[in-house]
């Protein structure tokens, strides 16, 4: 199996079957990172799409300093703090028209009813913390990157993601605690 | 007892990323041994923690395969925006040497000259209603 380096050295030559192999590596990363930003919804799997496509373009840029995995979820959390604001400019343009603005959650028939059910209020009750806690929970419990590792990614000091770390556990279990 | 309780909250959250001191352990024991909210809090927080470990996201098998149309599909637009901009530039390159060419040889460039009309005469135009 050749390494994540190897393949982006290939992908870079055009090899479009190596950049394909890439996808199938860290489209779970990718998409569990965008999914906890954003939630499940149709844009969700747009923005997925879009960070590889990114990815795709800046390959001659990407010098293998960090791993893959971190590169890309660089490029989903700005996507998604994008995707954020966007959505906050639409919500106010429909609110001012009078209607309402939020996306539809998508549901999966193959899954197992009661940890979909899970999964979903799990998935709503981030979307209710601050976007500056929600992006560190994500990283570190979901994506499960260390916070040293999460301080990079983010370009933050460690002990700044630690506290939004543990506000943003403490907001969460506040939301949750009905569930658990 | 409170200001316990913040404390010992402060130091659970601690401990759950980092290795408290054996001073700050035992602080925290006390706390959550004194406080039936803290116990849950920890128990709580525990279990929403292994959660969102394994908060899997929903499968998609063909994200792969439609991805790599969209990239190609992209491609193919950023090759046509590509060959636009470079026959709008070699345009515009072509229209920028005739001018210089024209001023040049008519050392102006003002509408007649570019027009060709300053080298008619009254003449000229009397030549032409005989057509």
């Amino acid at each position: 199996m050749p390494s994540a380096l190897q393949l982006v050295e290939r992908a870079r030559k055009g090899d479009q079957s190596a950049f394909r192999l890439l996808v199938v590596q860290h489209e779970r990363l990718v998409r569990a990172t965008v999914m906890g930003m954003l939630g499940d919804t149709a844009e969700a799997d747009d923005v997925c799409q879009e960070v590889f496509i990114r990815f795709y373009q800046s390959l001659s840029k990407f010098r293998g300093e960090s791993e893959v995995g971190t590169y890309l979820c660089r490029i989903a959390i700005n996507l998604c703090i994008n995707e954020g604001k966007r959505r906050q400019r639409k919500t106010r343009w429909l609110s001012a028209l009078g209607q309402e603005g939020h996306s539809e959650d998508r549901e999966d028939p193959g899954r197992n009813p009661e940890r979909q059910e899970l999964e979903d209020t799990l998935r709503k009750a981030l979307q209710q913390i601050d976007p500056e806690f929600r992006v560190v929970v994500v990283l570190r419990l979901i994506d499960g990157y260390s916070v040293k590792e999460t301080a990079e990614i983010l370009e933050l000091p460690q002990g700044t993601i630690a506290s939004r770390l543990a506000r943003g556990q403490q907001k969460l279990r506040e939301i949750l605690e009905k569930w658990l | 007892m409170a200001i316990n309780e913040e404390k010992g909250r402060q130091l659970l959250l601690r401990s759950l990323e980092e290795s408290l001191s054996a001073e700050e352990q035992a602080e925290l024991l006390a706390a959550l041994a004194g406080s039936e909210n803290l116990r849950r809090e920890q128990q709580q927080l525990g279990k929403m923690r292994s959660l969102l470990a394994n908060l899997q996201p929903p499968t998609a098998p063909d994200f792969p395969d439609r991805l790599m149309i969209q990239l190609r599909e992209r491609q193919q637009e950023a090759r046509i925006i590509t060959w636009v901009t470079r026959v709008a530039a070699a345009g515009l390159l072509i229209v920028a040497l005739a001018l210089l060419n024209l001023y040049w040889t008519e050392g102006s460039l003002d509408t007649d000259t570019i027009l060709g009309l300053e080298s008619l005469s009254p003449n000229d135009a009397l030549t032409l209603m005989d057509y």
